[in-house]
């Protein structure tokens, strides 16, 4: 049984992982899930972002060709320029330098030169004022002058200041006596290097010029902030950015006039670079541009991309950890419902089953004592104090108890009123002193706490666990067994009871009797047998109780005493009522047949009848099938009903009385009734129980004054009285003395079969042993 | 005071170890000396620097913009005046962190290997792109320019003032004033042609618009370079000014023998009206001879109408950098370098640089030329572009110098010149120094290896009791009295003789003397040394036949630990002792007898060698310094 306890710990952790699994599964779905949007957000940023940049690196492209195209432009205005000036020249027939200095001075604001040159075959240069200039503008210009062809260079040094000079050949002139051959014009340099600056890229892009081999030629501030050295080629490469073959191409491209575009990174800084050749000069264009500006469409769309996969993420993550703690909270719920008892705030057997499994699996050597524990009219506490203290006095016995225990001990409350320890147990006298202790704390709690309340007698029941393989109901089964039996009473509040081999022995009994009764039954081992019940007066018989007697085939005789607690606690009483029922009206309706006189028999309804409101109808149908005529039969109820619910006996009382039953209260004084309730239950007969005159020999005139005024009350009620278990003929006299109305007991007859009852009464009516 | 001392105590710092900063196990097989106390916590920069030149104001000026910093020059005061000890120095790989050269292009084949392309660092922004044009190799850039002198002729404005000679405008009026001045008896103008390249100025300078200028002119010296036509059909102008001028008595046979020491006190005695050279000698007058004229510039002047006054720039230096910066291991200090370089290529920076060589033309963008008083008369000439640095004219430039000498002594006419340096041109055989092998040296000498050479030698040869010869000088401070340079593996040339031995000045030659000396005032020589300059301190002095334990970074008179003699006996003070010197390197007050041995140390090495075959380096260990 033990194993099956564990079996369904198991298949509840089964469910459990079950669910975990489910859910792990869940969560790795979600994370793939965000893996997978998270890819796709990236790739889609990445095919945008090629667009971006193939977008842009084009975008840069004609941004240079546009440069290139405005410088192109702007050099050839200039040579355009010199060239008109060599027709004023010429139509102004110029002969010195104070006719140049004429033109000078015209045409200078609109074309805004600094100065304005003649040179002749040999390359002397000779200003407006006919000062003569040493030509620096590098190789190239000399060449082309030497060449007659028009060039310009950003390379002339004036009083230490590099000017732009333009020259273009001019037919043979003769000024001052010199033959000319070319006309020049100087310029602010920084005139040509504004034509590189633009308005592209949020003024981010800039450019510069340079020569084949990559020296500077002209700059802009941009440029120069750039931190690039004379050679900008040299400064790409010695960043060590761009592989030796695109460099080696790049070179080579710029040499021969090839435009193209590389990346490379300078100074921390990732640059786009597209080359350009200007005209027919020997100058490269460069325009740059910072890679993070190309990309910083692309940028915004990988933080937006970034963004959205995070916050997709994110979702997915909340939604996760939102499971997560739903789920948590929810089997917390659900481990506080299963587990938590909500009166005493500790454990509920389901929790104390799963502890007390798991530390008895632990146990090694250790040995344990399962106790029950029951809490003796803890009902009329509840009445007395409302349920809020009931539950208090609950909690704080369960506190006291459990603060007792070890982590290798546990306890629950079972339901109601009773509760379950598993202690570790040694020996009885350990166990016992525990317990007891429990009872003091108990006192002392009340004491200190001036508690309304007082301590309730506890009931413990010990099972000293020798068979791992029960089940825990059947340890508590045996726990509450061991009550039954020789309980010891300590500081009379508490009764404590060990489980032992006789107890052992009952339940056995008791599970053999079980297994028997259905078939007892069938094969009509019970009989009815009856005992009559004598007028003190008269000594005649006037009535009988029917009495259930267990004739088994196999054991002989079984004694209510043994069987009737068995059928009360396992609900089979009722069907024995019943069938007792039947039998009886079957003899009454026999007697009626056979015109024999009918007498009173009163027949047991037990308590476990009035669970059900309807109890009375198969005696009503059993009445009408048999056609038994009112008030014959009697129905006896115990004193416990009454204890129970006073009010609910007076309505079935009432009710039986509708059903043309006579009424009788059995075993009257042998609870805890008062004398004053016998006004408050309206039956026809009160029967006194035998207890009243257990002590009828050692004390006769207490006994006669009780039994007395008992009596006396239900004379006054109008009730008949009935004398149980009287045995002896001075409890007769004692009886007949005090009036007394009927005498039930071995003193007359014993129960007896019905033949024997029905010979009696026709034989014998009188007392035999009167 | 304290400051001069300290400046003293710096100085003493040996070549060998300062001058082979990244990679000094090429050069010494010997750990040199150090004599100089270390500057804690300093990073030490050294600075090669041009011939004949020191940097103390640029030093000064960067060890206080880097207080981090240490600049530790390393001069070439060689006898050499061509750049054969920078190029010895390339060839051998020890050169030092920062090197400033001049002319530009010695040592080109090994620019490659021993120097760091600069075009790529962002300094080079600032300079004017035509001028690093015109020193860039291949889109390379090995050097910067550093600040140029404006050079011009010279002239004793109060002489001229009192005379009521009037600054020419144009030759004619140049040579009507010569002409006029001499007549007074007073020489027009005095280069100095004992020193070659002098000559140069005389051609160049009176032709240099005429003939060199023009973009006609560059293309005719480049056809000219490959082998093609008759130097006269460019330069017979040139020449025959060179020509005309002597005929006027302008140049004279006798300046062959005028050095440049020589023709600089003849201007300030008045001797001369006029030489050639920047204001940095125009206002140098006083410091030299005391003369309190006024002196100031007039432009160059060519025949004919155009480009007939210019100026010539003459740039005072290129700064390279050592291409072992480069090596992982030199991170820090490529960096601390390149700060300098940074420095240097500011306006402050240029004028650092220029106040040491009087340059007064940047190379810097915008940055116009220094308007001077002395510079009045060239600045129509400056603002015009009128101005350009001296062009050598490939494979003939010694053969030109030796034509014009001729022309000067009469041997050559205009005609003879121009067939010989056609002849020279043709075969590409420019008329080089003919340089001699002498021997061989085993291995690298450091400079204490080198004065130890120099010594043994000198002892050897008088078979005296001592030789001593003193070092050249450090950091910015030299004697022209002392070693110079180190002796090299491989081919020791009579150049090699010229670069260890220093540039002689006032009159000295480097005649050997055997004197006489007491112990104890050898003792005190090699203590205080002699005064060079009025500067007494701080100079040492190379040995033989001695062993001695010595501190150069410590005060004269507390230099000495440990003296003997060669062979291990004690110095006694008393005694006379025979001493191999070259005249006036030692206190004369100490000397007891001396004699002249009617030799030049020069040419007792070169003979020594030429004899010997093989050379090394003494191993005796005889000089202890630490």
């Amino acid at each position: 049984m033990r194993h099956q306890q564990n079996k369904k710990n198991s298949a509840l952790k089964h469910v459990d992982n079950r669910e975990q699994t489910i859910f792990r599964y869940f969560a790795l779905f979600c994370c793939a899930l965000c893996v997978v949007v998270g890819s796709v957000c990236y790739w889609f940023y990445g095919r945008i972002n090629d667009t971006i940049q193939t977008e842009s690196k084009n975008y840069l492209l004609e941004i240079s060709n546009r440069i290139q195209n405005n410088i192109d432009r702007s050099i050839n205005n200039t040579y355009l320029m010199l060239h008109t000036t060599d027709m004023v020249l010429e139509k102004t027939n110029a002969i010195s330098f104070d006719d140049l200095a004429q033109i000078y001075e015209y045409q200078k604001d609109n074309w805004n030169f600094e100065s304005l040159l003649l040179i002749d075959e040999n390359g002397n240069a000779y200003d407006n004022e006919g000062n003569s200039i040493f030509l620096s503008g590098g190789a190239y210009l000399q060449d082309a002058i030497l060449s007659n062809k028009q060039a310009m260079s950003p390379l002339q040094v004036v009083d230490g200041k590099e000017v732009s000079i333009f020259v273009v050949p001019i037919k043979e002139k003769i000024i001052n006596g010199i033959e000319m051959t070319a006309l020049a014009a100087t310029f602010d340099t920084q005139d040509l290097a504004e034509l590189l600056s633009m308005e592209s890229f949020n003024n981010q892009a800039y450019s510069q010029i340079v020569s084949k081999d990559g020296t500077t030629i002209i700059s802009t501030d941009e440029a120069n902030d750039r931190n690039f050295g004379y050679n900008i080629l040299n400064s790409i490469e010695s960043s060590n950015s761009v592989s030796d073959t695109t460099m080696t191409t790049l070179r080579s491209n710029i040499q021969n006039g090839v435009s193209g575009q590389i990346k490379f990174t300078h100074n921390n800084q990732t640059e786009y670079m597209v080359y350009y050749p200007i005209g027919d000069t020997n100058w490269t264009l460069l325009t740059f541009i910072p890679s993070a500006v190309v990309s910083e469409k692309s940028t915004l769309l990988l933080s937006v991309t970034i963004f959205i996969s995070v916050f997709i993420i994110i979702a997915f993550a909340f939604l996760i950890v939102a499971l997560i703690v739903t789920f948590t909270r929810y089997q917390k719920q659900l481990e506080n419902i299963a587990f938590i008892d909500s009166v005493t705030g500790g454990n509920t057997v389901d929790r104390f089953y799963v502890n007390a499994s798991s530390i008895l699996s632990k146990k090694n050597e250790s040995k344990y004592a399962f106790i029950y524990v029951n809490l003796e009219k803890f009902k009329i506490l509840n009445d007395k104090f409302g349920r809020e203290v009931g539950d208090e006095i609950l909690k704080t016995l369960y506190g006291i108890v459990n603060n007792t225990l070890s982590a290798s001990e546990c306890m629950c409350r079972i339901s109601a009123d009773n509760f379950c320890i598993l202690l570790q147990y040694e020996n009885k006298d350990i166990t016992i002193n525990r317990i007891t202790q429990w009872q003091i704390s108990a006192s002392e709690y009340i004491e200190k706490h001036k508690t309304i309340w007082s301590l309730p007698t506890a009931q413990f029941g010990v099972y000293i666990i020798d068979d791992e393989s029960l089940s825990f109901p059947q340890m508590i089964d045996r726990a509450k067994l061991s009550l039954k039996e020789n309980f010891i009473i300590i500081n009379s509040k508490v009764h404590c009871g060990f489980y032992n081999e006789r107890v052992r022995k009952l339940l056995l009994r008791e599970k053999q009797l079980e297994d028997m009764m259905e078939s007892a039954l069938e094969n009509q081992e019970f009989q009815m047998y009856l005992q009559p019940k004598y007028d003190v007066l008269s000594e005649n018989i006037i009535g009988a109780e029917a009495l259930a007697r267990w004739s088994s085939k196999s054991e002989g005789m079984i004694y209510p005493s043994e069987f009737i607690p068995l059928f009360e606690r396992n609900g089979f009483i009722v069907q024995l009522d019943i069938w007792m029922f039947e039998h009886l009206c079957i003899l009454l309706r026999n007697w009626i047949d056979e015109g024999k006189e009918l007498i009173k028999i009163s027949i047991n309804c037990s308590r476990i009848h009035l669970r059900n409101e309807e109890f009375l109808k198969p005696y009503i149908y059993f009445k009408n099938m048999y056609q038994i005529p009112d008030n014959i039969i009697e129905i006896e109820l115990t004193e416990s009903i009454v204890l129970e619910d006073i009010e609910k006996f007076k309505s079935v009382v009432d009710q039986i009385h509708q059903a043309g039953f006579g009424c009788s209260m059995d075993d009257f004084g042998s609870g805890y009734s008062s004398l004053n309730i016998i006004q408050e239950i309206p039956v026809d007969t009160l029967k006194l129980d035998k207890i009243f005159f257990d002590n009828e020999r050692r004390n006769p005139v207490r006994t006669e004054a009780v039994v007395k005024s008992v009596i006396g009350l239900a004379n006054a009620l109008s009730m008949k009285t009935v004398a149980e278990g009287i045995e002896h003929f001075e409890q007769v006299k004692m009886l007949r003395k005090i009036g007394c109305d009927y005498i039930q007991g071995y003193v007359y007859a014993k129960p007896m079969p019905i033949h024997e009852f029905e010979e009696l009464l026709n034989n014998n009516p009188r007392g035999e042993k009167q | 005071m304290k400051r001069r001392l300290s400046l003293i105590l710096a100085s003493l710092l040996l070549i060998s170890t300062i001058g082979c900063s990244s990679n000094s196990q090429q050069i010494s097989h010997q750990k040199d000396i150090l004599t100089q106390k270390k500057s804690e916590g300093k990073l030490q920069i050294t600075v090669l620097v041009k011939h004949a030149f020191s940097i103390n104001s640029f030093e000064k000026a960067v060890e206080e913009k880097f207080p981090d910093i240490d600049i530790v020059q390393v001069g070439n005061y060689t006898s050499a005046l061509n750049p054969d000890e920078y190029v010895a120095r390339m060839k051998h790989d020890d050169l030092t962190d920062i090197v400033m050269t001049w002319p530009l292009d010695f040592g080109e084949e090994y620019f490659k290997d021993r120097l760091l392309d600069l075009s790529s660092y962002s300094f080079t922004t600032k300079y004017n792109v035509s001028m690093l044009d015109t020193i860039q190799k291949d889109g390379k850039l090995y050097y910067l320019p550093g600040p140029a002198q404006i050079r011009g002729l010279v002239y004793n404005k109060t002489l001229f003032e009192e005379n009521g000679w009037e600054v020419p405008k144009n030759y004619d009026e140049f040579i009507e004033l010569c002409t006029t001045i001499e007549s007074t008896g007073i020489r027009a103008i005095q280069l100095g042609f004992k020193n070659p390249e002098v000559l140069d100025t005389a051609f160049v300078g009176f032709s240099y618009g005429s003939s060199f200028a023009t973009p006609k002119d560059t293309q005719w010296i480049q056809n000219y370079s490959q082998g093609n036509g008759n130097f006269l059909d460019h330069f017979e102008t040139a020449l025959t000014t060179f020509q005309d001028m002597i005929d006027l008595g302008i140049w004279k046979k006798e300046d062959l023998d005028i050095d440049y020491s020589q023709r600089e006190n003849i201007f300030f005695s008045r001797q001369s009206a006029m030489i050639e050279d920047s204001v940095l000698i125009a206002r140098s007058g006083f410091k030299i001879s005391g003369s309190t004229d006024e002196f100031a510039l007039m432009p160059f002047f060519n025949p004919g109408g155009a480009g007939n006054d210019w100026a010539r720039l003459y740039m005072v230096c290129y700064i390279g950098l050592n291409k072992h910066l480069a090596d992982t291991q030199n991170k820090n200090k490529l960096n601390a370098v390149l700060e300098i370089m940074d420095y240097i290529s500011t306006p402050e920076g240029q004028e650092a640089l220029a106040a040491d060589t009087g340059a007064m033309y940047s190379s810097l963008k915008d940055v116009p030329p220094i308007d001077v008083a002395e510079t009045r008369d060239i600045v129509d000439a400056l603002a015009h572009g009128r101005y350009g640095i001296f062009k050598e004219l490939p494979n003939i430039q010694g053969t030109l110098r030796q034509g014009l000498a001729k022309m000067l002594t009469g041997e050559l006419t205009v005609e003879q010149v121009g067939a010989l340096i056609d002849e020279a041109n043709r075969n590409q055989t420019s008329a080089a120094p003919n340089l001699e092998i002498l021997g061989t040296a085993t291995r690298n000498f450091s400079l204490l290896e080198t004065g130890n050479f120099i010594t043994d030698t000198m002892k050897n040869y008088t078979s005296s009791d001592i030789a001593l010869f003193l070092d050249g000088g450090k950091d910015g401070r030299y004697n022209s009295k002392g070693v110079t340079a180190k002796m090299y593996e491989g081919d020791i040339t009579t150049n090699d003789i010229k670069r260890i031995l220093p540039d002689f000045k006032y009159g000295e030659k480097g005649e050997l003397q055997e004197i006489t000396m007491t112990g104890e005032n050898l003792i005190n020589t090699l203590e205080y040394s002699i005064p060079v300059d009025n500067d007494q301190t701080g100079w040492f002095y190379y040995f033989s036949g001695l062993k001695m334990k010595y501190d150069p970074t410590n005060e004269p008179g507390s230099r000495i630990e440990e003296i003997k003699l060669a062979d291990g006996t004690d110095l006694d003070l008393t005694a006379e002792y025979t001493i191999t010197i070259i005249k006036d390197s030692v206190p004369s007050e100490y000397i007891i007898s001396s004699k002249n041995l009617d030799l030049l140390l020069g040419d007792l090495l070169e003979e020594s060698i030429r004899n010997s075959k093989v050379i090394e380096p003494s191993t005796d260990n005889r000089f202890i310094y630490e």
